[in-house]
């Protein structure tokens, strides 16, 4: 081809090995071939250019032209993103991205907090549990004076709401906290709590399948519009009606998760419905403040707030959920 | 030996301030850990108070680093250069670590500002992220001066003597 | 010109800039941010620049150093530290090179409450250094002993580098904790090796001590009682679960300033030296993180690992013989970056070669923290030379680097045991989990 290549730079935080990694690499690859060499990539994985928070940022000032982040590393930046990290929003990975991916919720609201970036794809995992080291919980009152470590900042209100002290701390201190007994167990999911390997500390896991976290795929805004029309066209399209796809790349994760920590010795717990109903009243109570704590600083919460629940009941009807399995 | 140089008194404000953040990064361990064990009452945010502190530490005693002319340099060519060279490369270190932190701090202001006009903040307590940039601006900014004093210093004053170099001229 | 060839020189204009006496925080900072530009343009160069000092903001981990750099300190000021020593000299006494043994002894014991070969180095060079000076050792075989001693403190377990390996190569934190005990009890007992060698060798260098009575070993066993106590609260802390080791760390440092003051051995004069001390310590390395990070991000850009892979693979030899290189190409490395930015750049690019002609994910962790760590007293770029240095400017720096070129043999051999008999890491870990 005559076209003058473009080399683009992905960036991200975990090994070449995990999903989302195999997932970005293949559809590099994909690229390449569509466009027939006038798009090539490098990948730079694992921390290479910063730690796990930084990677909105790398995004955003240009340093890669495309990252995978977490909202939550970075509490306070995408609040609006963040109504769908309160307890009981998103019930599976798949249902998360195609909320999520929702043109209305995305151009009215989610797209805007985006500032610097295009985002591609925004995606959940699958709902994480709570994994304790040794006293299990099945019941509210059990969650009483438990220190547990917190994924994101929706939830550190959720485990304080449910009695429990909430220990923020990034995934890589998990082992070695629980087995310390600085922290009395984690809020994580399947997949995640496989991969840090937390199998051996812990003794029970309390399926409540509360809380997704969220993670946007972006590409610095300028380096997007410096591409060609065709190019551009060819990654958005990339991206449309991917949402199942990705989710069950995520939502697969769960089962060999679980069975690799109940190889460990963990015994799952599955909530009564009498119990079950209790934490879902206090995730209640705790999405409500928050929506009002967000209303308050002039953010259009309770409307998203509408707007994603409407949408996760819709797509529930067509998708894997693991509140009904 | 002389009484401390007037670089050496400049310095030593900030390793007190320092030594003040480290000295409340070490008591509030303690009485974490002791109200935790002893008394059953976790507190929250240790990690965000104290990562808050370790960066409040290094930059506020950052500028101490460069007014004491400490950083680390390697010497393997010394013993083998006239004094005269030997100064001209420490004054010429001295330049270039300038230059270094000049161009740092004009990079940082965009990022500092960044974190300033969106209010990201830390995962427990919700601090401010833009607190973490105040030390970090205070620490490059007073070292940018403080280098800048210490090359005009060697250049008025002279450049001191090597103690290497010093103890190798007794033998 | 590729991005390979412009890494290769920016680590010759880093070298150049470090030989010409530019602070190595500086240098480093000043080539990565030039490479970086080289490969990506200035604008793009500055952004990392700007946005690298932020990075120190989330390392909850670090907050260790500044602690027990403090306990070593207030340790070493109100004499507790020589307690120790002399205990240890005790244990050898009668052989020659006692207080260097006793000083790999101590660096060991040491390395079991601390995760870092810097923290590690820095309060035995405090502690050993003055001594085995005072009692006429060869300047370089003390300086050589603490700066490559300290890496037991990360052999050792617990330790932080091993917790980096494990997050990038997905491996398990206990089991590589497990995997590391036995090649670090070896390597301490190879450094006892190296210095009887010496002893045997070159025997001016290294005084022989009177072997003392049995009654008087007791007595000097018995000045340790202070260290007993907070070495009790940083082991025991940790390893009964009651604290983190940051946490451990606190509560040490203040029990040694409260032992320290009861017992009249520190005056509040010295307690604000101590602490002065301490701080100068950490900020001066901690610049250096910031340069080495600026530094590393370049590194990744350039992608020299994955062209190093390249041209092994080509090669099509024996698998040993890939990981031989793999080592040697670390030990290159290792003379201008740190341990942990090696890590994040290298593992994601070598695992999935090692793993690939049939070696365990576990073991290579090992292999690569002991391949990694030598990078910590290798010239020009080595920390634990650094804060040797740092604490004793008097020594000339070339006389360190001297020193410790016997002690890498000691590494090498480890190594070497390493690949010859795997089972030395992974026989614990296959009977613990
Ligand atoms: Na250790
Ligand atoms: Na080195």
């Amino acid at each position: 081809t005559s076209a003058q290549a473009v080399e683009l730079k992905i960036a991200h935080f975990v090994s070449p090995q995990h999903s989302v990694a195999i997932w970005l690499e293949k559809w590099a690859r994909k690229m390449e071939a569509q466009s027939k060499g006038e798009l090539t990539f490098k990948i730079f994985p694992g921390m290479q250019l910063g730690p796990p928070p930084k990677y909105y940022d790398i995004a955003r000032t240009g340093q890669a032209d495309i990252t995978w982040f977490v909202h939550g590393f970075t509490p306070g930046r995408f609040p609006l993103v963040e109504v769908s990290n309160l307890p009981y929003m998103i019930g599976s990975s798949e249902i998360g991205n195609k909320v999520l991916n929702d043109p209305e919720l995305r151009t009215k609201y989610l797209n805007a907090e985006h500032g610097g970036v295009k985002p591609l794809l925004l995606m959940t995992h699958q709902p994480g549990n709570i994994h304790t080291a040794s006293k299990p919980i099945r019941t509210v009152e059990d969650m009483k004076g438990m220190r547990l470590r917190f994924s994101s900042a929706t939830i550190k209100d959720f485990v304080a709401a449910l009695g429990g002290t909430p220990v923020g701390m990034p995934p890589t201190q998990i082992v070695e906290s629980m087995q310390k007994g600085t922290i009395d167990g984690a809020w994580i999911d399947y997949g995640g709590a496989e991969s840090f390997k937390i199998g051996p500390v812990t003794k029970y896991t309390t399926e409540m399948y509360s809380y997704v976290t969220s993670f946007c795929i972006c590409m610095n805004q300028a380096s997007y519009n410096k591409l060609p029309a065709h190019l551009k066209k060819m990654i958005d399209d990339s991206f449309a009606g991917v949402e199942k796809e990705v989710g069950h790349e995520w939502d697969k994760l769960d089962a060999p998760g679980k069975e690799a920590l109940m190889k460990a010795g963990m015994t799952p717990i599955k909530l009564s419905k009498a119990e079950d109903d209790k934490f879902r009243a206090a995730g209640a109570k705790v999405s409500e403040a928050k929506v009002a704590e967000l209303n308050a600083r002039g953010l259009p919460a309770g409307a998203v707030y509408k707007l994603m629940k409407a949408l996760a009941a819709k797509h529930e009807k067509t998708s894997l959920n693991f509140w009904t399995q | 030996m002389n009484e401390p140089g007037i670089l050496e008194r400049a310095a030593r404000p900030f390793g007190l301030a320092g030594a003040i953040v480290l000295v409340f990064m070490m008591l509030f361990t303690t009485v974490t850990v002791l109200m935790r064990q002893l008394l059953d009452v976790p507190v929250l945010g240790v990690v965000d108070i104290m990562e808050l502190s370790l960066v409040a530490l290094i930059f506020i005693a950052m500028p101490g680093v460069f007014l004491r002319d400490e950083n680390v340099t390697v010497d393997v060519i010394d013993h083998v250069l006239p004094r005269g060279s030997r100064i001209a490369l420490r004054l010429f270190g001295l330049v270039v670590a300038l230059g270094f932190l000049v161009m740092m701090m004009i990079h940082m202001i965009p990022q500092a500002m960044d974190k300033w006009n969106y209010g990201e903040v830390t995962m427990t307590l919700s601090i401010n992220r833009f607190t973490h940039w105040v030390p970090i601006m205070f620490g490059f900014a007073m070292s940018t001066i403080g280098t800048a004093w210490v090359l005009v210093h060697y250049i008025r004053h002279g450049v001191p003597k090597d103690p290497n170099l010093d103890r190798e001229s007794f033998e | 010109m590729s991005a390979q060839w412009i890494g290769i020189l920016a680590l010759a204009g880093l070298f150049a800039l470090i030989v010409l006496r530019v602070p190595v925080a500086i240098a480093m900072g000043l080539a990565g941010v030039i490479g970086y530009a080289a490969i990506d343009g200035w604008d793009r160069a500055f952004i990392a620049a700007g946005l690298t000092p932020y990075d120190l903001t989330d390392k909850y981990d670090l907050s260790v150093v500044p602690l027990f750099v403090l306990m070593g300190a207030v340790a070493t000021r109100s004499g507790m530290s020589a307690e120790l020593y002399r205990a240890a000299n005790a244990m050898f006494s009668g052989l020659r090179g006692a207080l260097a043994m006793g000083t790999v002894g101590a660096c060991a014991g040491f390395g079991a409450i601390c995760g870092s070969s810097l923290a590690t180095a820095a309060t035995m060079t405090r502690v050993a250094i003055p001594e085995m000076r005072r009692y006429g050792y060869d300047e370089r075989i003390a300086t050589g002993v603490v700066a490559s001693g300290g890496i037991l403190g990360v052999l050792i377990p617990p330790s932080v580098v091993l917790v980096v390996y494990a997050i990038i190569a997905e491996q398990g934190v206990p089991q590589l904790f497990a995997a590391a005990l036995f090649p670090g009890l070896i390597c301490a007992a190879l450094h006892i090796v190296v210095i009887a060698a010496i002893g045997f060798l070159q025997p001016y260098r290294l005084p022989t001590s009177q072997p003392m009575p049995f009654g008087e070993r007791l007595r000097a066993l018995s000045g340790l009682w202070k260290m007993v106590i907070l070495f009790g609260i940083a082991v025991g802390g940790i390893y009964s679960g009651f604290m983190t080791p940051t946490e451990a760390a606190g509560v040490a440092a203040f029990a040694a300033i409260v032992i320290a003051v009861a017992t009249r051995t520190m005056d509040f004069r010295s307690l604000v030296e101590a602490l002065l001390e301490t701080i100068w310590t950490t900020a001066m390395l901690f610049v250096i993180v910031i340069g080495a990070f600026l530094f590393s991000y370049f590194m990744a850009l350039t992608q020299l690992p994955n062209a190093v892979t390249g041209w092994v693979q080509a090669l099509g030899v024996a698998p040993w013989v890939v990981i031989l290189m793999m080592v040697a190409f670390y030990v290159v490395l290792g003379c201008f970056l740190d341990a942990i930015s090696m890590i994040l750049i290298t593992v994601p690019v070598f695992l999935p070669l090692a793993l690939g002609i049939g070696y365990d994910g576990i073991w290579f962790g090992i292999l690569v923290l002991v391949a990694v760590e030598i990078g910590m007293i290798t010239p020009p770029m080595g920390l634990n030379i650094f804060v040797i240095r740092a604490q004793m400017p008097d020594i000339a720096l070339g006389d360190v680097f001297r020193g410790i070129v016997p002690f890498l043999a000691a590494h090498f051999a480890l190594i070497a045991l390493l690949m010859l008999l795997p089972s030395l890491a992974l026989w614990l870990p296959s009977v613990l989990y």
